[in-house]
């Protein structure tokens, strides 16, 4: 079973509030999809070194919205925000076990994925 | 598969556990004073209608214990189902039990594992509450409880228990020992010892049967009162998937409608037998085609409440109202323009405004939804007095079903000196819509929401508002002249159609509306309401289902948006999906309506005039019986 590593919203600015004060650097990036209402925003903390030693993500997700952003963040906290960018739908699909996505669940799965292409801007 | 006489069913073997499905017909029907079974009823027989939803099931055979009217049952089944096994039973005069007990001998002899009973006088019976107790009966068969002791599966309804009901093979002792008039129920009571699972169903309907003529016929009212205007043959992706999926229930024609018969014929014959370019051509075949297209007009028009000077064929309903703003809207307002928008309305009623606001920098304000969801009336008035050039208004609501009073809204928009633009898209084809009698000064409709085909659509408009709409694009068939200094546009409608256009998607288009006249708009509206409040009221008895806008009967046309508690929109459709029901999930192109009714998104079930009761009711047991927890897990397994 993938780590959770959602939060809800409150949980996410006191996060990133106790981040800051501890002196990481803090990026954030959300996402919509306007189709489905899928949600997300997602934060990394990151250190000196520039690695990435806490992240959560929260919104209105759907399982699979949901899936791929545990995927992202925990990608994130194990090799990195670059590594974590780079991930794709099927990085996804083969991480979390799902088979195939089917051409309509597509932009659940990205969503998060485009969310932490976004922390790189 | 075991070797028995009765009729195989097709092979829709429902996994394990063999069940021989038993309609009970051999009683005498004394208060009837004929036979109940045979006689007229909603088009058919009740026998007949009794046997096609057992074997559309999934029971492995079927058989029809017959008695009192042998005869008159044989013949009748030879015709509608040949080949259809019906046991006589010699002792239908001792009583009831003599059937049950025939029936159980059979099973017993024939080797099945399980007996479902059901009564041929029940016609609210349907194929589908047979097959949940056959899937319960798989599910429990296994179990310790189905091994150690005689075990059989009921119907029920609050706390009604009765037929259909499933007996395991371990029942079929007791109920060869039953005795006189009395029925299985008999054997429910504790002293039997019997493993009692239940299935609940939500239909008040159900147990209804008849045994007196008044009965009858309040039965058959009632029948009659459920059947969808339309039936599936009439569309050919429903029968053609229903065969398929048995499940199978299209609840998404406000997306996209089944495309019927007589619309896919008419394009095919274009297509096969008239197909050639329009208004160009001289030779016979080109002017045939330019005929039915024009003609396909001028019907169209008609079927609207006008005629062809008021019809401009598009791509759909996006492309219509695209064209009323920024055709319309472009030419005839200038900055600081107010315009009303429609809080509930479809995203492409809202952003080609926002769009020509920002190349001219129009005064947008959304109206707003009352409490019920629908449109703000009493602030619709109070923004009237701001001046308004236009007011852009949704006949049907596409996320509650709500419809406003279009004639009432376009008057007052009239009376403010505004000009009216109405999505019908919700509303064309599920109910008279007479465009001319609304007044609307432009309309916009989409074919495929109709039964029609996709590609196709129409902006309805005045005339006079035509003269002041520029086209949104140019080249040939639009204009009357081009020179190197310039252009002379053709007159409207033709102005606005430029290119060639989808010639046989307009004739399918009038053919839908052929098509939709012949089977009632009036009768369609009344039977969108009936399954919209259908769904309403079994809804109202499932913790954690919230409808999106007012839970009061009466209101919606033929859709209603919903959430529940717990599970993402997405993941509820995809469950349905899985028991091959088919709707929609997310915001529907409507994040404004959405945002005002405190939704991010929702599921929404849509009906058309083929759309049954049975569905309604399928879809209603479906969320029952969603899992929440499980149903995410799916989505991680994908």
């Amino acid at each position: 079973m993938m780590e959770s590593h959602r939060k809800s919203e409150g949980e996410m600015q006191e996060a990133v509030a106790r981040w800051k004060r501890a002196g990481l650097a803090v990026r954030v990036s959300d996402g919509l999809n306007a189709l489905c209402g899928d949600e997300v925003s997602m934060a990394l903390a990151i250190d000196g070194r520039g690695a990435v030693v806490a992240a959560c993500w929260s919104g209105f997700a759907c399982s699979l919205c949901a899936l791929s952003c545990d995927c992202a963040v925990g990608a994130a906290l194990e090799g990195g925000l670059h590594e974590a960018a780079e991930l794709t739908v099927e990085n996804v699909a083969r991480r979390a076990n799902l088979g195939e996505v089917s051409r309509s669940r597509r932009g659940c799965v990205e969503l998060p994925l485009n969310v932490m292409k976004g922390m790189l801007e | 598969m075991a070797e028995y006489g009765a009729m195989e069913n097709g092979g829709r073997n429902c996994g394990s556990v063999k069940v021989l499905a038993a309609v009970l017909g051999a009683g005498s029907s004394t208060r009837m004073g004929r036979s109940k079974l045979t006689a007229p009823f909603a088009g058919t027989t009740l026998i007949e209608r009794a046997v096609g939803a057992a074997l559309s099931s999934c029971a492995d055979a079927v058989v029809v214990i017959s008695g009192a009217y042998q005869g008159e049952m044989s013949s009748t089944l030879a015709k509608s189902h040949p080949g259809a096994v019906v046991l006589e039973n010699p002792r239908w005069r001792s009583g009831q039990s003599s059937s049950v007990r025939l029936a159980a001998e059979y099973a017993q002899q024939s080797g099945f594992d399980a007996l479902l009973l059901f009564a041929g006088d029940q016609p609210f019976v349907e194929r589908w509450h047979l097959d949940r107790l056959i899937q319960a009966a798989r599910s429990i068969a296994s179990s310790a409880e189905a091994r150690s002791a005689p075990t059989a599966v009921l119907s029920s309804r609050g706390r009604r228990r009765g037929n259909p009901c499933l007996f395991f093979s371990s029942c079929f002792a007791l109920l060869q020992g039953l005795a006189g008039d009395e029925g299985a129920r008999s054997l429910f009571g504790p002293e039997h010892g019997l493993n009692q699972a239940e299935v609940a169903f939500g239909n008040d309907e159900l147990f209804l049967d008849a045994d007196t003529p008044e009965e009858f016929v309040e039965l058959e009212k009632r029948y009659e009162r459920r059947r969808s205007p339309a039936p599936e043959s009439d569309f050919p992706l429903l029968e053609e998937r229903g065969s398929a999926c048995p499940g199978f229930s299209f609840l998404d024609s406000a997306a996209s409608s089944c495309a019927a018969k007589g619309p896919l014929d008419a394009v095919r014959d274009f297509e096969t037998k008239r197909r050639a370019n329009i208004h160009r051509g001289i030779y016979p075949l080109s002017e045939e085609a330019t005929e039915a297209y024009e003609e396909a007009r001028a019907k169209v028009g008609r079927f609207f409440g006008g005629d062809a000077r008021n019809v401009v064929f598009t791509h759909g309903a996006t492309e219509a109202l695209n064209m009323a703003a920024l055709g319309w809207g472009g030419n005839a307002l200038r900055e600081g323009d107010v315009v009303l928008l429609d809080t509930a309305a479809h995203h492409s009623a809202i952003v080609p405004w926002q769009m020509l606001s920002e190349r001219i920098g129009l005064k947008l304000e959304f109206i707003g939804l009352d409490a019920s969801g629908a449109l703000d009336m009493e602030r619709y008035r109070r923004l009237l007095e701001c001046d308004p050039r236009a007011v852009v208004l949704t006949h049907v609501s596409n996320v509650t079903g709500l419809a406003c009073d279009a004639k009432g809204a376009v008057a007052l928009a009239h009376a403010a000196g505004a000009c009216a633009v109405l999505d019908c898209a919700q509303s064309a084809g599920h109910m008279p819509v007479d465009l001319a009698d609304i007044d609307a000064d432009f309309a916009a409709v989409s074919a495929h929401k109709m039964h029609g085909p996709f590609g196709v659509g129409m902006l309805w408009g005045k005339e006079e508002r035509f003269e002041r709409m520029l086209p949104l694009l140019g080249g040939g068939g639009m204009i009357a002249r081009v020179t190197e200094d310039g252009y002379v546009l053709s007159p409207p409608p033709r102005r606005f159609e430029a290119g060639t256009p989808n010639v046989s998607g307009a004739i399918g288009f009038a053919a839908s509306c052929d098509y939709l006249a012949e089977v009632g708009l009036e009768s369609i509206e009344r039977h969108g309401r009936a399954l919209s409040d259908r769904f309403v009221r079994g809804a109202s008895e499932i913790r954690g289902i919230s409808l999106l806008g007012t839970d009061a009967q009466g209101k919606r046309n033929s859709l209603v948006s919903f959430n529940v508690e717990g599970m993402h929109p997405h993941d509820v459709a995809e469950a349905l999906a899985e028991s091959g029901i088919c709707v929609r999930a997310g915001t529907h192109c409507a994040m404004p309506a959405h945002a005002a009714l405190g939704a991010r998104a929702s599921v929404r079930a849509s009906f058309a005039a083929h759309t049954s009761c049975v569905e309604v009711d399928m879809l209603l047991d479906a969320l029952r019986r969603l899992d929440a927890p499980s149903a995410s897990a799916r989505g991680l397994r994908g």
